[in-house]
């Protein structure tokens, strides 16, 4: 099980949510945004796996995730409110999400949300969102 | 041999142990009868022992797998079952390493719990009454 990638399962959630894509395309990358692609973009990493130690050794205590959402301060649907919209998106998709991706079954819980300094280059609004995912089966 | 470490002493059901267990404990107490009489009056109280007992506490992540990394462990149902029914249990409280020391009985589960807060894992704990006598030996 822990050989899976499952913050891939993200990638996967965001870009079947209609709400989502219709707002930031297939812009939803792993990392850091690819030099060829502008914004709107949504950037996911894992933050970290919590192991907790028991007497038949380490149990997986579930995973962190954030995202970074990207809108150009000069967007033609407005900057700070279309990055308002796309993390709206994101989080009405995934802050309670319970269901089965790529054969696992996942547990998705929204933690936090805070607006980031300006992206200097090229200039953009930039939120970001932390949250919790636990797999189950 | 060393300071014995906390994370390998568990408690045995038979030859498993208890599944993602975190912590368990031996308490063994003794009663005493006071023995001071009118012929041995002094300031200090005086006694001998009388009914010895033991309870053993048990916790863990509740959890329904039977198997841990290649090893048969006692799961949650288990040891509901186990309180249930009523049945013995033939504890060990042990590292079970060779040679080293083992504690052992028999012994009923008087009382279990299991507890699910939100935003965590599940748990669960109890308490293994002993009946009989607390043997020393060590592990062959």
């Amino acid at each position: 099980m822990s050989a899976k990638n499952h913050i891939a399962a993200v990638y996967q959630l965001l870009v079947g949510d209609a709400a989502t894509v219709a707002l930031v395309g297939t812009n939803i990358f792993p990392g850091q945004i690819p030099q060829k692609n502008g914004y709107p973009a949504i950037v996911y990493s894992q933050l970290s796996e919590d192991m907790i130690e028991s007497k038949d050794g380490p149990i997986s205590n579930g995973q962190r995730f954030t995202l970074e959402i990207y809108a150009a301060i000069d967007d033609a649907a407005g900057g700070y409110p279309k990055a308002q919209s796309i993390a709206n998106a994101a989080k009405n998709k995934l802050q309670w999400y319970n269901g089965t991706v790529n054969g696992s079954t996942y547990q998705i819980r929204f933690e936090d949300q805070n607006d980031a300094p300006f992206e200097e280059e090229p200039e953009a609004f930039k939120i970001i969102q932390d949250y919790s995912l636990e797999v189950l089966g | 041999m060393g300071v014995i470490k906390g994370t390998n002493m568990r408690i045995y059901d038979g030859t498993d142990p208890l599944g993602y267990a975190t912590s368990c404990s031996l308490s063994m107490s003794a009663e005493t009868t006071e023995t001071i009489s009118k012929d041995n009056v002094s300031s200090w109280a005086e006694s001998e022992i009388d009914t010895k007992s033991a309870t053993l506490s048990f916790e863990g992540f509740a959890s329904e797998d039977v198997t841990i990394n290649a090893v048969t462990v006692k799961s949650v149902e288990d040891l509901f079952t186990k309180f249930a029914a009523g049945t013995a249990i033939s504890w060990r409280f042990t590292t079970d390493v060779s040679t080293t020391v083992v504690y052992s009985g028999s012994g009923y589960i008087t009382s279990f719990d299991i507890s699910a807060p939100v935003g965590e894992n599940a748990t669960y704990s109890g308490t293994i009454t002993v009946t009989g006598a607390v043997t020393q030996g060590s592990i062959v």
